[in-house]
């Protein structure tokens, strides 16, 4: 009997090699080792190999970076964030193994690619630089190799944590936002709340953004930081709060109810109970509620690079993120103005917002008219704009279509991301990649005697339904 | 690198290496036996050999494997185990000693962790890494022809070439005795089949699809043909195969009934006969081992051109090595059969007349196409017509058919149908269990068109079988 | 502060009081009429709107009670005792002949005559209303209809026919009438409040001189002066009874004046104002003011501090003198001195003195010239240091809710529905029946613009953000209450947005399709591709959204060099009209990549041989030959 094991994190490690030229000095190059119980001796080896490796593409092109290293059972992958500065990340390949040992283990190196995991390391990399800017410190004075250590330390051990290496997919490389699909009128409320909200604290108060649950709505965000800020909140700052009631269909408040049922007894449901700050000064977090987590001070490299105080305040299903510049001391009266201002405005377009919510979420998945199911996804690279059903539970989609998916977009990014790609695999899978004008937009079916002309003309109908108000023509 | 235009190859040609390679061995400096702690100190001294000292002499002028000209180039190393370089195919082996001594660190450091170096990636260059027993071989490509498993068949393809110089037996011999052994000794004069073979496997089609291309040629002509070598070589013990090659493309195949010959090989076959044009002069009677059939031995190949008028080349595959004289008879007959039949001016004329064209089958916006039967894998690969008339564009039509060709065969994730849309072109991948097909169309073919174009050139495909393939059930 | 009401300039002059003059004011043709006792009764006739002065001289000198000329001034009557009317004719200001018509009612007493009509004259007397019609030629009135009850007095809105009668035992009852082409049609009793009619809990009867009946905000209103019994705080208030079609006129508000003394009343600009003759001041009321529930009675302060009328600067008069009497709805006679005034509004004070900008916009909306004065308003709220957008969002709100009517009301009346049609729409009862609506256009020309400008010259960054959150308010407002934004607002936003090269806003309001799709805006955004790449690609899905933007669309993409996606777009999309193949070839041919060209020119080629109508762009001479002959070059000289 067949036991597949998925990709796991074998090793992660950051290492400077000017930082320890001389013999014996080899340990001052590492600058973090996961996982930290691993040898000095065998960390020194790991290190060694990939500077050799590194050394050794060197002579024969100069100026590119070396990115990956394939080994029957691992993938490496290198990035050199800053001059000198590597990281390097190696995935065990998943493999099949035979229960009874009689066949021996196949590897299944194919389904990790070098674009996916490339851009997942880099993503590491990037999430570092919203807490702490850069591995270099501001200052050329010699590094204090100490704090360095520290910070880099503090930082990816937690990061490492929650980092999801298995079956990663082109979404991952994506990394794109969704924006929750909203009639002008409800947009413009909620626009129309923001504004409000930026006139009176105009001064305090520099970004912001309103999420309904994982969905963007507005925000005054530069693209670049959002990006990573959006995946920040997703899958940290706010994953406790979203997985609450992933499942959880039905009425408008349910989130709330699973929230009182939680906290102390069915009391009478008053807006007060479902509307506070999520991350707040200590000061200003009242003991009973739900416990606050300390407000993140992140870097933001749109404007100066200044630093940012992050406070984020939670009515029902929607977030609201205010961006504080770091100067300015969280007063209690100035959170006092906050909340009031937000509670008064807030509940009302909260309910209006989820009532989207809801509508949309039941429009899963689509159905042709002929009834077969289809999963897709869409990304637009301008404004970071994604939808995606693939990952419902009732999309079932091997890890082999998922890798297809991701061959079809690298392979398309290498000509010029124009025209299409239909293929059929063994397994009767049709995976459809469209690309127009910066999109790219993919269909899945799996029907098993189906011709392409069929398939063709049925992505056809969904395509104008799902695209219709965009130019996107094949 | 001159040519050894050796007058026969007279069969103890190979033992007399086998000699050479005894005597040798005392003379050798003892050599440190490989342990673990040796691998450590290579990879501390590894680094420090790659650093500022590597270019020797910095007084001269630029050394050439220096200049970003070779740099760039496509490159193909193999070493043994223990970091002796045996090949190069761009500059002298002997220059390149630290280079190798690095590569075989890397390999081994990995290989010390109970793992298989596969490949190195750069944003466009791959360094791929294939280890057989004893043999490292390494390519470096930054041609974007060349994935990874592009570059790891034709690394194969190499190594295979080295054991149908050597067999494995007698590799692996020679390294449980000396791993430190510098087997360019042997392979002395080879390396013009290896530089051929390098260079087939970056420009025939051949390789690309892993198939041979036949001669299209009346099916009764060649039964001719067959008829003639069988009754000829009827009495002939230990024969296993005949085959008659125009240039690159198979006339006929005649196997013994339950051995078969796999396009590898094949093309091992071919590169032998491409690569030598003594057998045109004289009959050739070389060892060779074709690895795929069997890498343990040699079988003895007698190789000749029929006539003058009719250069197609005719090789009789025995592992008898006594049998030449009676070879040699044996092709005197087939000769004087074809001539008394007008076989050999079909021949020729097929040969003169360009191979099939893909506008001759009337299918509109149709560019280009490759049918390759899967049962006996051979292929038709069209002439290059308009607009494949200069070398790159018909190297990115090769590119985009190679492409197309893993992404179907690929193993992890196989395809039966593909259609891309593309830039320029629209390109259908079909694959059943009985052939595949390839197509390749004008930008604004629809997809109805397509499958049109697919119906009808599997007729005339069909109608066509017997004059483009050979059905491998002639034998002896 | 100056005071806020005045009276007109220039007023009508005419004889003053005296011993043996007598002045009559008929409020239906707006005559003055002062009648001299010489010798001979000399009337000399003013029209305040005309100012066209006509002396009649009549034969015999006798008492007059009062005198009208019939609407069409042909005939003059004169009630000169309690039982008959006299009805005189002219000619050139001679009378010429007169017949007299007495009341039906037997022993009846004639309160007064009303013309209802060109030729219809209703008598009142205490027992009877009776209606007559004059007939020239017999020089007689015809009876027509009478209805009998106790009347104890009468008033009558002129405009709308309107009768108030004062029926009932001693007068205790107000019973309205409206008379409609020779018909009586009775409207239920006014529903007296009984608290303040009644004296030891007996219904008392009606002083005349405590009911005024007026219009105001175009419904007929009767106002009563309540004098307060309880006696704690002397001072009268007035009720406010609307009257209203088919239910009984209820009590709807009270205006709160706890003083007491003789008053007046005018209407002016659908304000109520209140003289008080001992303080020498007015009080303004306005009823319109509050939204006011069903069935329920507004309590109403003055909106502003009581004022004394302004002194008029070309008439010496005394300001609340003994000699005025109000006629409704605006106007003041100083029999006095002999002067015929209107009386005015000025509203810029309302502007400082009403804290609330939102009532302050309901009140202007409801003025005839408020439009100058919410201007102002906006253009003060928009400009003002401290920047409330809430406030503005309000305002916007309250502008569009009118705005939302009178388009709705212009949409309705322009439906010609067929009188069979069997569907019933819904008549659209207006919300609000304001006199101006503050449309699109008004805002735009003479806010906007302003803004805008001293924005753009202000270098504070919150301004210019403050300027395009206003404009996204507006918009708001006007998509809540479903009203098209017009292009001039869109211009002016997507313009502001680019000025402050604020592109990630302008992408998220075309994302959500806030601005309407149109052809010159998607190149604006075509325009802006240098300094926002994603602009390109808004525009183009602009463009798709567009219905016949096929052109255009191929043309975009030919000037990105997308020669094949173009020619895929115009085949898939495009009309069948003939494709220039010389455009496409030129623009393929710059590419520079030899595939595109080849593709190409296969392409038209093999459509220019397929194509059997049109004149073939390939022959020799034709207009693509250039390129015939290179291709025969480049391809196929070689293969030959």
């Amino acid at each position: 009997m067949q036991e597949r094991v998925d990709a796991s994190l074998n090793n992660f490690y950051i290492f400077n090699p000017t930082f320890g030229t001389t013999e014996g000095e080899e340990e001052n190059k590492i600058l973090f080792f996961h996982p930290p119980d691993s040898d000095t001796n065998n960390q020194i080896k790991t290190v060694g190999l990939s500077e050799a490796i590194i050394k050794f593409t060197r002579n024969f092109v100069s100026q590119e970076e070396c990115k990956s290293v394939h080994t029957l059972k691992t993938r490496q992958y290198f990035y050199q964030a800053q001059p000198n500065y590597w990281m390097v990340m190696t995935v065990n390949v998943p493999y099949t193994k035979s229960k009874n040992g009689l066949k021996e283990t196949v590897y299944h190196g194919e389904n990790v690619q070098d674009d996916v995991y490339h851009s997942i390391l880099k993503q590491a990399y990037e999430m570092y630089q919203l807490f702490y800017d850069s591995f270099q410190p501001p200052s050329e004075i010699q590094v204090d190799l100490v704090l360095l250590k520290e910070k880099i330390s503090q930082f990816y051990s937690k990061y490492l944590q929650i980092l999801k290496i298995s079956n990663c997919d082109i979404v991952d490389v994506f990394q794109g936002i969704q924006f929750l699909p909203l009639d002008k009128k409800t947009y413009l409320h909620a626009q129309s709340f923001m504004n409000q909200f930026q006139c009176i604290f105009h001064d305090q108060v520099v970004f912001s953004a309103l999420l309904v649950k994982e969905h963007l709505v507005w925000s005054n965000i530069e693209l670049t930081d959002l990006r990573t800020i959006y995946r920040y909140l997703i899958t940290t700052l706010l994953s406790s709060h979203l997985t609450e009631n992933q499942n959880g269909a039905g009425t408008v408040d349910n989130s709330n109810l699973s929230e009182m049922k939680s906290g102390n007894g069915i009391s009478y449901l008053n807006e007060a109970d479902y509307s506070r700050f999520i991350t707040c000064p200590s000061f200003y977090s009242n003991i009973d509620s739900e416990p606050v987590t300390q407000v993140p001070r992140l870097i933001l490299r749109s404007g100066d690079r200044s630093i940012f105080q992050l406070l984020v305040y939670k009515v029902m299903s929607s977030f609201v993120c205010l961006f504080v510049p770091d100067a300015y001391e969280l007063t209690l009266e100035f959170m006092r103005s906050i909340e009031s201002f937000l509670r008064s405005k807030l509940i009302a377009l909260a309910s209006e917002l989820s009532m989207h919510l809801e509508k949309k979420r039941f429009t899963k998945g689509i159905v042709s008219s002929v009834g077969h199911t289809f999963s897709y996804v869409y990304f637009n690279r301008l404004n970071l704009a994604q939808k995606n059903t693939l990952r419902d539970h009732q999309a079932h989609l091997t890890a082999e279509v998922l890798s297809m998916l991701a061959d079809i977009s690298f392979d398309s990014k290498k000509k010029d991301s124009v025209g299409e790609t239909i293929v059929k695999t063994y397994d009767d899978f049709w995976i459809i990649g469209q690309f127009c004008n910066e999109r790219e937009f993919y269909v899945v079916t799996q029907q098993k005697n189906s011709t392409l002309i069929e398939i063709s003309d049925e992505m056809k109908i969904i395509r104008d339904k799902q695209l219709k108000s965009i130019y996107f023509h094949v | 690198m001159e040519e050894t235009a050796g007058e026969r190859c007279e069969p103890e040609i190979a033992q007399e290496k086998v000699e050479v390679l005894e005597k040798k061995n005392e003379e050798t400096v003892e050599l440190p036996s490989s342990n673990d702690s040796a691998i450590d100190h290579e990879i501390n001294n590894l680094t420090d050999e790659l650093g500022p000292n590597l270019n020797l002499a910095e007084h001269e002028e630029e050394i050439y494997w220096q200049t970003a000209e070779w740099k760039s180039k496509k490159h193909v190393f193999v070493l043994s185990s223990a970091g002796k370089p045996i090949y190069s195919r761009h500059g002298n082996e002997d220059d390149l000693v630290a280079l190798f001594g690095v590569m075989q660190a890397i390999v081994s450091v990995v290989l010390d962790s109970d793992d298989e170096l596969q490949s190195i990636h750069t944003s466009n260059t791959h360094f791929t890494f294939l280890r057989k027993g004893n043999i490292y071989l390494v390519s470096v490509s930054s041609i974007p022809l060349e994935t990874a498993p592009i570059t790891k068949l034709q690394l194969t393809y190499v190594y295979n070439q080295i054991l149908s110089i050597l067999t494995l037996t007698q590799l692996t011999r020679i390294f449980d005795q000396y791993n430190n052994f510098d087997l360019r000794r042997l392979l002395s004069g080879s390396e013009r089949l290896i530089n051929n073979l390098v260079d087939f496997t970056e420009t025939d089609p051949a390789f690309f699809f892993n198939a041979v291309e036949c001669l299209p040629l009346a099916s009764s002509a060649r039964d001719v043909v067959i008829q003639a070598i069988t009754s000829s070589c009827q009495k002939i013990k230990n024969l296993l195969f005949a085959i008659l090659l125009a240039g690159n493309q198979l006339v006929v195949l005649i196997r013994m009934k339950k051995y078969n010959l796999l396009p590898s090989d094949l093309h091992l076959i071919l590169n032998l006969v491409s690569s030598s044009q003594s057998f045109r002069t004289a009959e050739g009677w070389t060892p060779i081992c074709l690895p795929d059939f069997d890498a343990s031995g040699y079988m003895q190949a007698h190789v000749s051109y029929l006539t003058e008028e009719c250069q197609t080349c005719l090789l009789l595959l025995t592992i008898d090595r006594e049998l030449f004289f009676t070879l040699s008879e044996a092709k005197q007959k087939i000769v004087e059969k074809l001539q008394k039949s007008n076989v050999f001016e079909q021949i020729n004329e097929s040969i003169q007349k360009p191979k099939i064209l893909a506008s001759e089958f009337g299918i509109s916006r149709l560019r280009h196409f490759v049918y390759k039967n899967k049962n006996t894998n051979q292929f038709v690969y069209p002439k290059y017509e308009v607009p494949y008339l200069l070398p790159e564009s018909q190297n990115s039509l090769l590119h985009l058919y190679s492409q197309l060709y893993q992404q179907v065969n690929s193993s992890q994730r196989p395809l039966k149908v593909i259609f891309q849309q593309l830039k320029t072109e629209a390109v259908l991948g079909w694959d059943t269990k009985g052939f595949e097909l390839y197509l390749i169309f004008e930008p604004f073919v629809t997809k109805s068109e397509a499958i049109n174009a697919v119906n009808k050139l599997l007729k005339c495909m069909k109608k066509e079988e017997d004059r483009l393939f050979i059905s491998n059930s002639a034998t002896f | 502060m100056n005071s806020c009401l005045s009276l007109s300039e220039n007023p009508l002059r005419f004889e003053p009081l005296r011993k043996m003059t007598t002045i009559f004011y008929d409020d239906k043709s707006n005559e003055i009429f002062t009648i001299i006792h010489t010798d001979v009764m000399q009337v000399i006739v003013e029209n305040t709107n005309l100012r066209k002065k006509n002396v009649y001289t009549v034969k015999h000198k006798r008492h007059v009670i009062s005198l009208k000329f019939s609407p069409d001034q042909r005939i003059l009557a004169v009630q000169h005792d309690k039982n008959s009317i006299e009805f005189m004719s002219f000619v050139d200001g001679i009378q010429s002949s007169s017949f007299t018509q007495f009341a039906k009612a037997s022993n009846s007493e004639l309160l007064g005559f009303v013309w209802v009509s060109g030729i219809e004259v209703l008598f009142v007397t205490n027992v009877s209303l009776e209606l007559y019609q004059v007939e020239y030629d017999k020089k007689s009135l015809k009876y027509l209809k009478n209805v009998s009850m106790n009347i104890s007095w009468f008033l009558h809105l002129p405009k709308k026919n309107f009768i108030l009668l004062c029926t009932g035992p001693n007068g205790i009852h107000l019973q309205p009438y409206y008379i409609q082409d020779t018909n009586f049609n009775k409207l239920p009793r006014l529903e007296l409040d009984s608290t303040h009619f009644q004296k030891q809990g007996k219904p008392c009867t009606i002083l005349e001189r405590d009911v005024t009946l007026t219009s105001c905000y175009n419904q007929t209103r009767v106002l009563i002066f309540q004098h307060s019994q309880n006696g704690a705080l002397p001072g009268t208030d007035i009720a406010v009874y609307t009257v209203s079609k088919n239910i009984p006129a209820k009590k709807t508000h009270v205006l709160k004046l706890s003083l007491c003394g003789r008053f007046a009343l005018n209407i002016v600009d659908d304000l109520i104002v209140v003289h008080h003759q001992i303080s020498k001041t007015s009080f303004i009321f306005d009823i319109g003011l509050v939204i006011r529930e069903e069935d329920s009675v507004t309590i109403l302060t003055p909106i502003i501090d009581a004022m004394p009328i302004k002194i008029p600067s070309d008439i010496e008069c005394e300001l609340y003198s003994p000699h005025w009497v109000t006629f409704q709805p605006n106007i003041i006679i100083d029999v006095g001195i002999g002067a015929f005034w209107y009386l005015n509004i000025d509203l810029s004070n309302f502007l400082t003195h009403i804290e609330d900008k939102c009532l302050l916009v309901d009140f202007l909306l409801q003025r005839t010239n408020g439009k100058i004065y919410l201007v102002k308003l906006l253009n003060g709220v928009m400009l003002s240091e401290n920047k409330n957008l809430e406030e503005i969002a309000q305002l916007f709100n309250r502008l569009n809710l009118v705005y939302k009517d009178k388009l709705e009301l212009e949409r309705q009346s322009q439906v010609g529905l067929p009188v069979s049609s069997s569907i019933t729409i819904q008549v659209y009862k207006p919300l609000t029946d304001m006199k101006i609506a503050f449309n699109q256009l008004d805002m735009y020309s003479n806010v906007f613009t302003g803004v805008a400008d001293y924005t753009y010259k202000s270098s504070s960054q919150k301004n210019k953000k403050f300027f395009t959150w206003i404009l996204l308010e507006y918009i708001r407002s006007l998509t809540d209450y479903n009203i098209p934004v017009q292009h001039c607002i869109h211009e002016l936003l997507i313009n502001t947005l680019v000025l402050n090269k604020d592109f990630q806003q302008l992408h998220q309001i075309l994302q959500y399709h806030v601005i309407a799709d149109s052809k010159p805006l998607a190149c604006l955004l075509l325009s802006l591709e240098n300094v926002y790449p994603p602009a390109h690609q808004l525009a183009l899905d602009m463009l798709h959204r567009i219905t016949n933007a096929t052109e255009e669309i191929t043309e975009v993409l030919l000037s990105k060099k997308l020669v094949i996606s173009a020619l895929r777009y115009s085949d898939a999309y495009g009309t069948e009209g003939e494709i220039s193949y010389r455009k496409y070839l030129d623009i393929a041919d710059s590419v520079g990549d030899p595939n595109v060209f080849y593709s190409v020119f296969v392409e038209f080629e093999k459509r220019d041989q397929s194509n059997s109508k049109g004149i073939s762009q390939f022959s020799s001479g034709g207009r693509c030959d250039v390129y015939v002959q290179r291709f025969f070059d480049r391809y196929r000289k070689i293969a030959v």
